[in-house]
């Protein structure tokens, strides 16, 4: 890890956000909220560091050569477009479009998962998915209606 | 008691024997689940990472299916448990969020007047139904089964009042109720690399390696988990640990709802454990006289 929690912090108040954005912790992050609940400041740390992946998305600062990033977006796109996560076909898409030689690694355990009834071969859409996104519409309205000042990343419009 | 049911999407999938083993128990010990009609994802930390106030929108969705309802909500996965509790707490916080994401629901005819609560649905087991009817339904007790509790992170961690956020101890209460004999097990709530086993292995290797590591140190012939992603992550991957570090781990790894099932007397396949990826045959014949 590039910097731990407390370095993310000094680095940030002394000014080196790019530096931070392109630091490998931000995506080593796995939300265990372990700093959160230790943090005798009562500084939500977990939160911070999702707010970094945001603002690295945002301006194209993330760590390179990192797929993580790569996999929460194919993940938001598969939400937006069935209202729920299909494991497998995330995955899968993730890896055609990146490594491709290991989904190869992964086939063996795809077929006990297959053998064993554990991977379903379709998503499941919901069918409320366009009112769903009907409301992020309304959202995307009400933000740029300055309905929510100050506190929206451009993702979210 | 009556509550609605957010299985989430883990539990579609490959997790499917945990939503199986859930509704079964529940239903043994009085707990009516009614699945939340067209619910969709919590807004996970994936989704959060990209985007944060469309991930509070999902959640509030949810809550807001849920508020028509009536009943307080319960969930299974400790990461739905998280983003729904949050975002509960944020809507009930925060007036500006209130009004942005009322206003997004208002296209869909949905609102949120904060009035459903989020239950994990071993807070349930442990705090409301209790000790004396979980054993009155016990017929199969677990005797012998030195079980390692695993809680992984999110359980507790930040929002879960209900247990203690660094050692909780409430699956080892219940496992106790079952007959078995919790182990001592020190990473209880660690890490088990989530989603970094698909996209870093190189991190969350050695992390499911210490979990193993220390169950089976401490003497548990089995791991009893809460999490489907841990579950995965220690059940899918225990091979790659085995070749990555040259181990020789064999751990069955058991939904704690299919331990409580195996108690109730429900056979393996009703329980979805004819699914599992590390035969616990030897360890059900070795405790259970009637290993079904």
């Amino acid at each position: 890890m590039d910097y731990s929690p407390r370095e993310i912090i000094a680095a940030l108040r002394a000014g080196m956000l790019d530096r931070v954005l392109k630091s490998n912790t931000v995506w080593l992050c796995t939300s265990c909220y372990y700093c959160t609940v230790r943090c005798p400041s009562g500084i939500k740390i977990t939160e911070m560091m999702y707010e970094l992946k945001r603002l690295g998305e945002e301006f194209g600062l993330v760590q390179k050569g990192s797929i993580t990033p790569t996999v929460s977006r194919a993940f938001v796109n598969m939400v937006d477009n069935y209202g729920r996560v299909h494991e497998t076909m995330l995955v899968m898409g993730v890896f055609l479009k990146t490594k491709p030689w290991a989904l190869l690694r992964m086939m063996p355990m795809g077929m006990k998962l297959i053998a064993r009834g554990r991977l379903p071969f379709l998503p499941h859409r919901i069918k409320g998915i366009s009112e769903m996104n009907k409301c992020a519409g309304a959202m995307t309205e009400a933000i740029v209606g300055g309905l929510h000042p100050g506190g929206a990343s451009a993702k979210e419009v | 008691m009556e509550f609605t049911y957010y299985p989430g999407c883990a539990l579609e999938g490959m997790n499917k024997a945990y939503d199986r083993s859930a509704r079964l128990v529940s239903s043994t010990l009085g707990v009516d689940l009614t699945e939340l009609n067209d619910w969709n994802c919590c807004g996970s930390s994936a989704y959060t990472s990209i985007r944060e106030l469309r991930a509070h929108l999902l959640s509030a969705r949810n809550l807001a299916l849920a508020e028509r309802e009536k009943k307080d909500l319960a969930v299974v996965c400790p990461a739905c448990y998280t983003n729904l509790t949050k975002v509960n707490h944020y809507m009930g916080e925060d007036a500006r969020l209130r009004r942005t994401v009322g206003s997004a629901l208002k296209a869909a005819n949905l609102q949120y007047m904060g009035s459903v609560k989020v239950r994990h649905l071993l807070d349930i087991i442990v705090s409301d139904i209790g000790e004396n009817e979980v054993k009155a339904k016990v017929t199969r007790p677990l005797s012998g089964f030195k079980v390692a509790p695993y809680y992984g992170c999110q359980f507790t961690r930040p929002l879960g009042d209900y247990d203690d956020k660094e050692f909780p101890t409430m699956l080892d209460t219940l496992l106790k109720w079952l007959g078995a004999e919790p182990v001592n097990f020190p990473l209880k709530a660690k890490c088990c690399g989530g989603i970094l086993m698909t996209t870093n292995q190189p991190v969350a290797l050695p992390l499911v390696r210490s979990l193993l590591d220390c169950a089976v140190q401490n003497g548990g012939e089995c791991i009893a988990t809460i999490c489907p992603l841990c579950h995965m992550s220690l059940e899918a991957y225990q091979g790659d640990v085995n070749k990555a570090f040259s181990t020789s781990f064999k751990v069955p790894m058991f939904y704690f709802t299919q331990l409580m099932g195996l108690a109730f007397g429900f056979s393996k396949k009703e329980l979805g454990i004819n699914q599992e990826l590390i035969s616990s045959k030897a360890l059900l014949e070795k405790h259970l006289e009637v290993a079904r």
